[in-house]
C-alpha cells in the first residue's frame, strides 16, 4: 500500500541532493538537511535563495510561505491523534508530509489512525528521504557541469511538478496567473530575491478576494 | 565531509521554521476554526509561491527554458510527477542543443 507514495520522495530525494550541492552544501549538510527540514518543496526553494544578500531571511521566508500548509495539516491531525502519547503526538506532527496527512485522512474516515499507521508511512519516506539526499549529493558532486544535464533546470521543473495538482483546480487558476505574472513583472523591475514573495503577496490576495466576493454571494448580501 | 557556518546556521534557520509550521498548527490552529476566506488564502499561499517561483524561471531564461517548462506542465496535466520531471529535464538539454 505504501509502495507507490514512496517512488515520488525517491526521486525527488535524489534531485535534492544535486541541487544541495550545486549550491555549495557538501553532501553532509544536504543529508543534515534533508533530515532536519523533512520538507522538499520548501528545502528546493529556500536553496534557491540561498546566495542572496540578507540570505537568513529569505530562507525562513521560503520555508514558511511553501510549508504553511503543513499548519493546516497539522491541525487536522491533530484532532485524530489526541489519543497519542506526548512524544508519539509529538514525533508525529514534527515529522508530518504531505503523503502521511493525506492518508490519516482516509484512514480516519473508517478506523482510528494510530501511531503504528503514521509510522509506518513516515519512517520509510524518510529513511529514502535522507539515503537519496546523500547519494543525489553524492552523484551530483561528480558532475562537472550540471546545465549538460539539464540539472540547474530541476528547479524549475520541481517547481512546475509541485504546482500542477494545484493548477488543476479551478480555483487556484487565477491566483497562480496573477501570482506568476506579478513575479515576472517584479522580477524584471529588478527586486532580485524579492520577487517570488511579491508574485505569491498578489496571488495570495486574489484569492483572499474571490473567497471574500463567494463568502458574500453566500449569504446574499453581495 | 565539511560543515560550513553559513550552510548549517541556514540549514537550521529552515528546519525551525519547517518546524514551526507543524506545531503552530498542531498546537494553535487545531484549536481555532478559521472561517472559509482565511482558509482559502491559506491554501492559495503554496501553489502562488510555486507559481511566482516557476513563471520568471521558465519564461525569462530564453526559449529553451520556456519550451521545456510549458511541455513539462502540458504532460502533467496527465502524467504523474515524475513524467513532469523527466521530461522537463530531458526536454531543456535537448532543446538547448537544437535551439542554441
Amino acid at each position: 500500500m505504501v509502495l507507490p507514495i514512496l517512488i515520488v520522495p525517491t526521486a525527488f530525494s535524489f534531485i535534492v541532493g544535486a541541487a544541495s550541492v550545486q549550491k555549495g552544501l557538501s553532501p553532509l549538510e544536504a543529508t543534515l538537511m534533508s533530515m532536519g527540514v523533512f520538507a522538499g518543496g520548501g528545502q528546493m526553494l529556500a536553496l534557491e535563495v540561498w546566495h542572496e544578500p540578507r540570505a537568513w531571511l529569505l530562507v525562513m521566508l521560503a520555508a514558511v510561505s511553501i510549508n504553511v500548509r503543513f499548519a493546516l495539516q497539522a491541525a487536522s491531525v491533530q484532532r485524530k491523534i489526541n489519543h497519542f502519547g506526548f512524544w508519539q503526538r509529538w514525533l508525529a506532527i514534527s515529522t508530518l508530509t504531505d503523503p502521511a496527512w493525506g492518508m490519516s485522512e482516509v484512514r480516519h474516515l473508517t478506523r482510528q489512525v494510530t501511531f503504528a499507521f503514521i509510522m509506518g508511512i513516515t519512517l520509510p519516506i524518510y529513511l529514502i528521504w535522507a539515503g537519496g539526499t546523500l547519494a543525489g549529493a553524492v552523484l551530483g558532486k561528480l558532475l562537472e557541469d550540471p546545465r549538460v544535464y539539464g540539472l540547474d533546470y530541476a528547479f524549475t521543473v520541481i517547481f512546475i511538478a509541485l504546482a500542477l495538482p494545484f493548477w488543476k483546480r479551478t480555483g487556484a487558476v487565477l491566483p497562480s496567473v496573477v501570482a506568476g505574472a506579478v513575479a515576472i513583472a517584479a522580477k524584471l523591475a529588478g527586486f532580485s530575491a524579492l520577487y517570488v514573495f511579491i508574485g505569491a503577496m498578489a496571488g495570495v490576495g486574489v484569492a483572499f478576494i474571490m473567497a471574500l466576493r463567494k463568502a458574500r454571494e453566500d449569504t446574499g448580501d453581495a | 565531509m565539511t560543515l560550513d557556518p553559513y550552510n548549517m546556521v541556514l540549514i537550521g534557520l529552515v528546519t525551525l521554521a519547517t518546524f514551526a509550521m507543524r506545531a503552530i498548527g498542531a498546537v494553535v490552529m487545531a484549536r481555532l476554526t478559521l472561517g472559509p476566506v482565511a482558509t482559502a488564502a491559506f491554501e492559495a499561499m503554496p501553489v502562488a509561491v510555486l507559481t511566482a517561483v516557476a513563471a520568471p524561471a521558465v519564461f525569462l531564461q530564453g526559449w529553451p527554458e520556456a519550451l521545456a517548462g510549458c511541455l513539462a506542465a502540458l504532460v502533467g496535466l496527465r502524467a504523474p510527477m515524475f513524467a513532469v520531471i523527466v521530461t522537463g529535464l530531458l526536454s531543456v538539454v535537448a532543446f538547448r542543443m537544437f535551439l542554441s
